[in-house]
């Protein structure tokens, strides 16, 4: 078995380093033996896709140039193909959002939802207890997002989807909607293994030599940025 | 009048914008108190509080910058844009000193509007004047952008659009309008790269001529991931200042068809560009003065830029600097690395607030690093691993990874090699005692 890593875009969609979590799965499944590859090719279906973040000033065209893979998209969910959607990734995917004052641009409405505009950006650590564990980032973002599918956590520090709730991301089948910007799966390696798992069938079981010290370093990381924002 | 005839030689210059003697005092007043500042906060903290004389001297009298930069003779030169800023100013004002001009200048720490500031108290009379004949000034965009208004310049240099900091200008959009607004302010020339496709969007709006510079169709098949700019203009330049060949420490450029070789400060084709845009300006600046072969050997004489491409010797040995300070300039910078290197550490400092930006980077060439530190030295340790470069260890404590990287035996081949940050830079140079 190969694995195909769609990173969808990455022209448009690699503000942060976004895309470059494709990256993160294909070597991470090397590592356990799985043969993988990043494809830029949408039309096949792949074994997994991630949708990073685009420029918020392209934002209208981002959104145009994306809507010509909806019918892809909407074959991975509905074959339970894992979709990792970050931040504008997440955003078009709603049925709308704002991309200036008062102004609205049509998503591409696979998932039920909105996004929009709040007073300042949000920059900054971003910290949220999920069922995978404890996810740590960094998140840069420009809006809220209200929708009703259940969030990917609770959030602990920083803003995430910028509602009373205090939530972070969401759920919807085989879609995980974040807005950690950069290399979300490679500081938290568990929801890496979780996609990874979900796209193999459950083939993925060992991570490999080679996961086990990046997942060390990357614990460093995080123990340092849990321990400045929360004190743990 | 009266006041004419009792001019001096000395005020053969133009005379102060004429204002009232409240003004002047006040202008007075602010370079007095603005120069105490200076001296004071060298006496308490040596070496630190570079902006702050300017911040004071800006508070008594706010006008005084602009005054001040609209007082030359020959007026006023600004570069900005994301990289590039520091080498071709320094160029610049080498070739316009060359062709016998007095130039004002600044450093690159101190391209903010206090910073630019402070360097104008050091060498203001009372009147506000400046004894220089031109000033060539290196502005960092945002403040370049908010100067604007008050500005006037002769020629404005506006060399890519990239990204810096991502909690900075996010946004090429937000960028490539504040680039434009400095632009908006040049009186002659706007000298524009024309490789970049967002300053090629601006070009038209400019109300006065454009002098564009850029590379061959050659030039640009040799970088394996482009020139760094976030969007590359669709085609090359067929006329005006063109770098034809950029290989190493050479390049040969075309100015209006005439054709010179140049010798870089340091490895690579950014600095290769950095001199056509010099030599762009500085035909701007001087018309029918301009000297194309002087200019070209002034620049093969600008000795290395601070810690971009330095070879320094430490205790015997040889270690060359490599200064990172966006992902255009890492991968700029990777791409210019002549193969693995055997000894390479690698230094990120808090400078980098989120090193997520980083992560498009192809760092796969430097093959194997053998010390990543800093206090940015987990996330910079975790691009590399997932980009396949093995890592010899992590040393956050930069002092100690200095040492043990200089006590190992020299490399077989090439050289030692740092590539750090802004941040890692200044305190390796701290700690080798360094200028």
């Amino acid at each position: 078995m190969s694995l195909s890593i769609l990173a969808l875009r990455p022209d448009l969609l690699n503000v942060n380093g976004d895309a470059e979590n494709a990256r993160v799965l294909a070597v991470r499944a090397g590592w356990a033996g799985i043969d993988a590859r990043i494809v830029h090719d949408v039309s096949e279906l792949p074994t997994a896709v991630v949708i990073g973040s685009g420029y918020d000033g392209d934002a209208a065209a981002t959104v145009e140039a994306i809507r010509e893979h909806r019918d892809l998209l909407v074959d991975c969910i509905a074959n339970d193909i894992p979709v990792l959607a970050i931040a504008m990734g997440l955003e078009l995917l709603g049925s709308r959002i704002e991309i200036a004052a008062g102004e609205w641009i049509d998503g591409l409405k696979l998932i039920e939802g909105e996004s929009a505009l709040v007073p300042t950006r949000m920059h900054g650590d971003l910290v949220v207890e999920s069922e995978f564990g404890t996810l740590v980032g960094f998140e840069n973002h420009t809006r809220s997002w209200i929708g009703s599918d259940p969030a990917l956590g609770e959030v602990i520090f920083g803003h995430g989807n910028a509602t009373p709730e205090r939530v972070e991301g969401l759920v919807h089948g085989s879609v995980i909607g974040t807005h950690i910007r950069g290399p979300v799966l490679a500081r938290n390696p568990v929801l890496a293994d979780h996609i990874l798992r979900r796209a193999t069938g459950g083939m993925y079981t060992e991570r490999g030599a080679d996961a086990h010290s990046a997942d060390r370093i990357a614990e460093t990381s995080r123990a340092k940025t849990l321990t400045t924002r929360i004190g743990r | 009048m009266r006041s004419n005839s009792l001019a001096t030689p000395a005020d053969a210059r133009p005379p102060a914008p004429a204002r009232g003697p409240v003004a002047r005092a006040r202008t007075a007043a602010a370079i007095l108190i603005g120069r105490a500042v200076g001296v004071a906060t060298q006496v308490r903290r040596a070496g630190s509080g570079t902006a702050f004389p300017g911040l004071v001297a800006s508070k008594v009298s706010p006008t005084l910058l602009a005054e001040t930069l609209r007082s030359f003779p020959d007026g006023l030169v600004v570069v900005t844009g994301s990289s590039g800023k520091s080498t071709t100013t320094k160029m610049l004002a080498s070739v316009l000193e060359a062709h016998g001009k007095n130039v004002f200048s600044n450093s690159s720490t101190a391209n903010i509007t206090q910073g630019i500031m402070s360097a104008v108290l050091n060498e203001v009379d009372f009147a506000g004047r400046m004894s220089a004949d031109i000033a060539v000034l290196e502005i960092d965009e945002g403040h370049a952008s908010k100067l604007a208004p008050q500005l006037e310049a002769r020629t404005v240099v506006l060399t890519n659009v990239m990204i810096d900091q991502i909690d900075r200008f996010s946004d090429p959009h937000h960028l490539t309008r504040m680039l434009g607004n400095i632009g908006h302010r040049a009186t002659t020339h706007v000298v524009t790269n024309a490789d970049d496709a967002y300053l090629e969007e601006l070009a038209p709006s400019f109300g006065v001529d454009v002098l564009r510079f850029g590379v061959s169709e050659a030039v640009m098949e040799t970088a394996p991931h482009g020139l760094g700019n976030l969007r590359t203009s669709p085609s090359r330049l067929r006329s005006g200042t063109i770098v034809e060949s950029s290989e190493g420490l050479s390049a040969s450029i075309a100015h209006d068809g005439e054709l010179v070789h140049v010798e870089l400060p340091a490895r690579g084709v950014h600095y290769a560009i950095d001199a056509a845009a010099a030599i762009a300006a500085a035909s701007s600046v001087l018309g029918s003065a301009f000297d194309l072969e002087l200019a070209a050997s002034v620049i093969s004489g600008i000795p290395p830029v601070f810690g971009r491409g330095e070879t320094v010797t430490i205790k015997g040995k040889r270690i060359e600097f490599v200064l990172v300070q966006n992902p255009s300039s890492f991968q700029l910078n990777v791409d210019q690395i002549d193969g693995p290197q055997e000894q390479v550490l690698v230094a990120m400092g808090s400078d980098v607030r989120d090193p997520s930006y980083l992560w498009p980077v192809d760092t796969s060439a430097l093959g194997t690093v053998t010390i990543v530190s800093g206090s940015g030295a987990e996330e910079l340790a975790l691009q590399l691993i997932y980009r396949g470069v093995s890592i010899g260890r992590i040393e956050k404590d930069l002092g100690r990874a200095l040492d043990e990287f200089l006590a190992l035996p020299d490399p077989t081949t090439g050289v030692k090699t740092i590539i750090f940050s802004a941040d890692s830079m200044r305190r390796t140079r701290a700690h080798w005692g360094l200028r």
